[in-house]
């Protein structure tokens, strides 16, 4: 049930802002976490990359952003190396196999840890396409 | 009783402002303005081409004539490239419509803008291995009324974000990526102006109109020690910019750029500046030496007018339309006055012979992109241009002090050490130092307070500018 009910908060976040939050908010915390070297990477292996906002308390620290990496890092399911924190945002992504485990049980094991900090995780976004065609060759700023 | 008293006087004019008939429409009637204005719509559609177009967008310091359109059409394309903030100082920004400031859009009241963006900060750069990864950006324009939940949203490498609004204030508005961290895109460069004029026009006639957007740039460099050109890199300096220390503070996007170029006037001629105080975190004092400002309309609007004034305060996103006469030839000198700020490149020249200037420049064969690539050197290059050129020239004669070209010949490296460690003390006890005080109208060189590492910066920049060719001529000049 909850995976369902993830993965239609998944399809919603998709169809663009608004949808689960004022859409200024979703963006500047997604952008806030957002990778493009990444995201590229994640997606030429049929990966994809979740976006997340962090409800609750949160403290600027190193530490804080450190252990909170360490939590996501050490989740199984999420790509090793791809976890991004913005503290000041209060937001954070990474990348996975939709395939294994998928989303849902991520999401559930990653909600478990934070738990203990007293912090939640919102639905943002997933990336599971490229925004648009490849950037343009370096022909094409030649001539300008 | 005394405080209500005193509160009456100062509250009469109003109250009878208040209560006086009216009989001229309000300009300003909500009703007659659009605040309605379509969704925005957000594509993975690339723009491919031009990375600014627009007839009313004017690229430089020379505004534009207005384009009698009533709408529009806009785009500005977000990229990452490497600037040039000062000579040599090789900086990797981020833009609008591919430089820094963005270019300057013009309109007037009713007018509709039709806006579209690409972010285009994955494309790479000719020649250039080195820009910021690519980002998510977005637009903020303060002459729109719009929601920012829809207008404004940041959006990822290859998509573009579409919108329209309509003009419903005079002034001169900034606009901006809003993008978090904010700070850092408006730092890095992501900034323009938006002229709007009253639907009328303004109420006077001017020869002239120039932009000129003051702001800080917060440069390191790069700890990686990557280079441009032969020339290090400079990235932001994240500490600095928090804690609002620029580097350099500078107009239209670079340090004492106007005074290398300056821009022309006639004696005789009325002109109007549209200056915009980008900050992001200083304020600016705006102030033209030489002249007085007849008209000021604070954030560009002829409704908030001031008359005669030296100077014009403006905060961080704050504007106003200066005008004022050129009386009598000569180079009138655009500069913050707030002079920590001018000393760090926010100077620049309105000028009765900004040609003539500039046939000399090459004269001297000084290509006005010369530069040093020796870090040392170019902090040297960079304080001397801000702090010494009062009184001295390079390759131009005497001034109050000598012309520098040809020092490091005249002097060894540590008779120009002490002298610029301690000039008073050398005044007692070195020959060629009391002889060169005598030639020079026994005006003193003052003591600046130099540590080490700048004397040995603006040692190596006079080491540079003797290697440079015009030098060998220059230096029999300044002797």
């Amino acid at each position: 049930m909850r995976t369902a009910l993830i993965l239609a908060l998944s399809l919603l976040a998709l169809q663009g802002s608004g949808a689960l939050a004022c859409g200024y908010c979703v963006e500047d915390k997604v952008a806030a976490a957002y990778d493009h070297s990444l995201i590229v990477r994640a997606l030429e292996r049929k990966h994809e990359v979740a976006f997340f906002a962090i409800e609750g308390p949160l403290a600027a620290s190193v530490e804080l952003q450190k252990v909170l990496r360490g939590m996501i890092e050490s989740t199984r399911g999420v790509d090793s190396g791809t976890a991004r924190v913005s503290l000041a945002s209060a937001s954070m992504s990474f990348a996975y196999d939709p395939a294994r485990p998928g989303l849902g049980p991520i999401m559930r094991a990653l909600d478990g840890k934070l738990a203990v900090k007293g912090l939640s995780l919102t639905m943002l976004r997933v990336i599971n396409e490229a925004p648009s065609s490849r950037p343009l060759a370096l022909s094409a700023r030649e001539g300008r | 009783m005394r405080t209500h008293f005193i509160a009456a006087i100062l509250l009469s004019p109003v109250l009878v402002a208040g209560c006086g008939p009216s009989n001229s429409p309000d300009r300003y009637d909500p009703a007659k303005m659009d605040l309605k204005p379509a969704p925005a719509k957000l594509s993975n559609e690339r723009h491919k081409g031009a990375f600014a177009a627009g007839s009313s967008l004017s690229m430089g310091a020379e505004l534009k004539p207005l384009d009698p359109s009533p709408v529009k059409e806009v785009r500005l394309d977000t990229t990452h490239k490497i600037i040039e903030i000062a000579p040599g100082v090789k900086f990797s920004a981020w833009t609008f419509g591919d430089q820094v400031p963005g270019p300057t859009v013009r309109a007037r009241v009713g007018d509709k803008i039709r806006f579209s963006m690409t972010n285009r900060s994955d494309e790479p750069v000719p020649g250039v291995q080195i820009t910021a990864a690519p980002m998510m950006h977005s637009m903020d324009f303060h002459a729109a009324m719009v929601s920012p939940q829809d207008k404004y949203r940041s959006i990822a490498p290859g998509q573009t974000m579409e919108f329209e609004f309509t003009l419903n204030y005079p002034g001169i508005f900034m606009y901006h990526c809003g993008t978090p961290m904010i700070l850092e895109h408006i730092a890095s460069g992501m900034y323009g102006a938006v002229v709007v004029e009253p639907r009328d026009g303004y109420p006077t006639k001017v020869d002239r109109e120039y932009v000129v957007i003051q702001s800080e740039f917060y440069a390191k460099l790069d700890p990686e020690k990557r280079k441009v050109g032969g020339a290090p890199l400079y990235v932001l300096d994240g500490d600095r910019l928090r804690a609002s220390q620029p580097t350099h503070t500078v107009f239209n996007g670079t340090h004492n750029g106007m005074v290398r170029k300056p821009l022309p006037a006639k004696s005789g001629e009325r002109l109007r500046v549209h200056v915009l105080n980008v900050g992001p975190s200083k304020t600016s004092s705006f102030h033209i030496v030489g002249t007085i400002f007849d008209r000021v309309w604070f954030e560009g609007n002829p409704d908030n007018q001031f008359r005669g004034m030296q100077t014009v305060l403006l905060g961080s996103s704050n504007s106003a339309i200066v005008e004022f006469m050129i009386p009598e030839n000569g180079s009138y000198i655009m500069v913050d006055h707030h002079f920590a700020n001018a000393s760090q490149g926010a100077i620049g020249l309105i000028s009765t012979s900004a040609k003539t200037e500039e046939r000399e420049l090459e004269h001297h064969n000084i290509p006005a992109s010369a530069t040093p690539t020796d870090p040392d050197a170019v902090q040297g290059k960079l304080a001397f241009e801000s702090k010494c050129l009062a009184c001295h020239s390079i390759g131009q004669g005497k001034k109050l002090g000598p012309d520098i070209a040809g020092v490091t010949r005249r002097r060894s490296d540590d008779w120009l050490t002490r002298w610029l460690k301690s000039p008073e003390k050398m005044l007692v006890t070195d020959a060629d130092a009391r002889a060169m005080l005598k030639e020079y109208n026994n005006v003193p060189m003052p003591n600046q307070s130099l540590g080490d590492a700048e004397i040995r910066q603006y040692i190596k920049y006079f080491h540079w500018v003797d290697s440079q060719p015009a030098a060998a001529a220059a230096a029999q000049k300044g002797r």
